[in-house]
């Protein structure tokens, strides 16, 4: 599908969205704007260019406009989505499993996994850098890091 | 007070020991950051933002400032040694200055950027000095309506100016609006798009959206691709550039400090466009025009001293109105808001330490810059030789941790990944992310000087046209507006889009 139309027809659903929370909020007066008044405009402008680009996608050189598709097209799209995925898994286990585990395993499983980086180089870098950002973060700012259920 | 006297109160808050040292540290990370592609001053400074919350609101512009100014100086080096902009303002840098590496002149084309660089921002800074103070004095006749209006041409210019199309960029602009907008209403107190979740009562947070915009999706996009980083030069020798080179570059270095200076000024100018504009102009006044995209050391020197230039007058438009320029300026906002600070017209005399401090902190920092980058030029070279496949592990996971100090909240980091991920898909799909960070940051003011305007005029919009500074600026809005449907600009404004693609 037309990668323009598709990112336009987002848009569009977003903007209305928007706009349909804006009126929800209340509108109020032009004396007295209420909350939903920028709300309403912003997302009624966001419609009426989504619905622009919507329709320019169907005017001009049709076959030279890129499909979804060719977005993904020779690139190793796993990889983002893969570290996409880690970053959730981080987020997810931070609070639990603590700052110092969390931290060592995203990055090594990063540099091994991912990049294939050898194992010298997947344990001192993230050696180093947890314990950095913890003298940074916990000594010297005085900010708390979770220690998570393994107390450190 | 005279500016002699300003100065003094600059220079002895700039050269206060914590100062010095958070000034040098700001720009040997801006340096860093522009010499490493992959991460740009926007990314870099939302992540280390809440490095700053422990210090002093004059210590963190010091430091933030660095960081932006400092990485105009080091993307120079990534576009002349390796042929990839280290940033979006050394795209024009590396047509000639890779060129000139190529032909083993990289030691004058590193140079005269550095000296180019030093010089613009040495006029930028006196510019600044000598315009911020009376135009803040001007903007105090500012009501509401001017403040909306000015916010209004502020973000059509940013669009006008955007390198792709017009029509995504001012829909991005809505949509920072509505980011801006989740929250609990200042005026009413009603939550606006929370979901029922509690830590959206105060909004999202500007780090976790410049983190996940910027940098994270930044990242992503990287990992899809092999990023090969292959310096030409081991060793870079005879950086001092001739007599010869600098009777070519002269000129240019003037032309591209006084045009970058004016067009940093601008709301939604910026470096960027400065060093396009500069190249042009030096490519078209040239006796010699063929020679650039061939190694011209004027084709390096004036798009250097442009951007320099206008990275510090951009500073003129948030320090006197309180209306960020660009992005970056956005994130600095964001920064002295979150320290308790309002920039705006009242600033310069309510808080002179912080004005003249930055200031003056900007011209040590400057000096720091070209030793940094002159005499440190090896060091730079080194660390071009660091794998990608090192620097974005480590560049993700100080981004985490920055988004979670922060308020030591989980839901920031969730909101750094969503708008990560957003970004990930707007520039696959060719929508800047830009305007949208300047709206979202603009939000609150506008908002609240929509309303103000309104309730003053007893809710008539006849109020932004019978006035006239707002209406002139609405007025310019206007013409930008149409201008950009007209088919020969709109043309000229996807040529040049063009070739910024080719570019980069």
């Amino acid at each position: 599908m037309n990668a323009e139309r598709v990112g336009g027809l987002f848009w569009l659903l977003f903007g209305c969205a928007a706009a349909y929370g804006g009126l929800d909020l209340g509108l109020g007066t032009m004396e007295e704007p209420g909350s939903g008044f920028l709300t309403f405009v912003a997302g009624s402008f966001v419609s009426l260019m989504a619905l622009l680009i919507v329709i320019q996608s169907f005017s001009g050189d049709t076959a030279a406009q890129a499909r979804v598709s060719d977005l993904w097209k020779g690139v190793m799209w796993w990889r983002a989505v893969a570290i996409s995925g880690l970053i959730l898994l981080f987020i997810v286990s931070f609070e639990t499993i603590g700052f110092f585990v969390c931290s060592f395993l995203l990055l090594v499983i990063i540099m091994r996994w991912l990049e294939g980086l050898e194992w010298k180089m997947c344990l001192l870098v993230p050696t180093i850098a947890t314990v950095t950002t913890y003298l940074v973060f916990k000594k010297m700012m005085n900010i708390s890091l979770p220690a998570g259920i393994f107390g450190f | 007070m005279d500016i002699a006297d300003n100065l003094l109160i600059g220079l002895s808050v700039a050269f206060q020991p914590h100062n010095l040292f958070f000034c040098f540290l700001g720009v040997l990370i801006g340096t860093l950051i522009g010499v490493l592609p992959g991460l740009g001053p926007v990314g870099a400074m939302s992540i280390l933002l809440p490095i700053t919350f422990g210090i002093s609101p004059v210590t963190a512009i010091i430091m933030l400032s660095g960081i932006y100014y400092g990485a105009q100086y080091g993307g120079s080096t990534t576009s002349i040694l390796v042929g990839i902009p280290g940033e979006a303002a050394s795209v024009v840098t590396m047509l000639d200055g890779h060129q000139m590496a190529l032909k083993g002149r990289a030691g004058p084309a590193l140079g005269i950027a550095a000296f180019g660089s030093f010089i613009a921002g040495t006029i930028g800074i006196i510019g600044l000095m000598l315009l911020a103070p009376p135009l803040a004095k001007v903007a105090l006749k500012f009501g509401p309506p001017e403040y909306f209006a000015l916010m209004i041409m502020g973000l059509v210019i940013l669009t006008y100016l955007a390198q792709k199309s017009m029509v995504k960029s001012l829909m991005m602009a809505g949509v920072g609006l509505l980011a801006g907008m989740v929250g609990m209403d200042t005026m009413t107190g009603m939550p606006r798009f929370i979901f029922d979740v509690p830590d959206l009562l105060d909004g999202i947070g500007i780090a976790p959206l410049a983190m996940g915009l910027f940098g994270v999706s930044e990242i992503l996009l990287n990992v899809e691709r092999k990023i090969k980083q292959s310096v030409v030069v081991s060793k870079v020798t005879n950086l001092l550039p001739s007599r010869q080179d600098w009777k070519d570059s002269a000129m240019p270095i003037a032309r591209g400090s006084i045009a970058g200076f004016f067009l940093g000024i601008l709301p939604g100018g910026g470096a960027v466009l400065a060093s396009f504009i500069s190249y042009g102009v030096e490519k078209r006044v040239s006796k010699t025009p063929e020679q650039f995209g061939h190694g011209a050391i004027a084709g390096v020197a004036g798009p250097e001293a442009a951007n320099n230039a206008a990275a510090q007058a951009a500073f003129i438009p948030l320090l006197t109105l309180g209306v960020p320029a660009n992005a970056v300026m956005g994130i600095l906002l964001g920064a002295l808001m979150i320290h308790g600070i309002s920039p705006g017209p009242m600033m310069i005399e309510k808080n002179p330490e912080l004005f003249w401090g930055t200031v003056t902190s900007m011209y040590v920092g400057n000096i720091m810059l070209l030793v940094l980058n002159l005499p440190l030029i090896g060091l730079w070279v080194k660390l071009l030789r660091v794998r990608y496949a090192v620097l974005f592990p480590l560049i993700l996971f100080i981004a985490l941790i920055g988004a979670y100090v922060i308020n030591g909240s989980e839901m920031d980091l969730y909101l750094m990944l969503f708008f990560g991920v957003i970004g990930y898909l707007m520039r696959k799909f060719d929508y800047e992310p830009a305007p949208l960070i300047l709206a979202f940051v603009l939000t609150n003011i506008l908002e609240d000087s929509l309303r103000q305007s309104l309730i003053i005029s007893g809710g008539s919009m006849s109020i932004f046209v019978t006035r006239p500074i707002a209406a002139g600026f609405l007025f310019v809005s206007l013409v930008l507006l149409i201008t950009a449907v007209i088919p020969s600009i709109r043309k000229k404004r996807s040529a040049l889009a063009a070739t910024a693609d080719d570019n980069a």
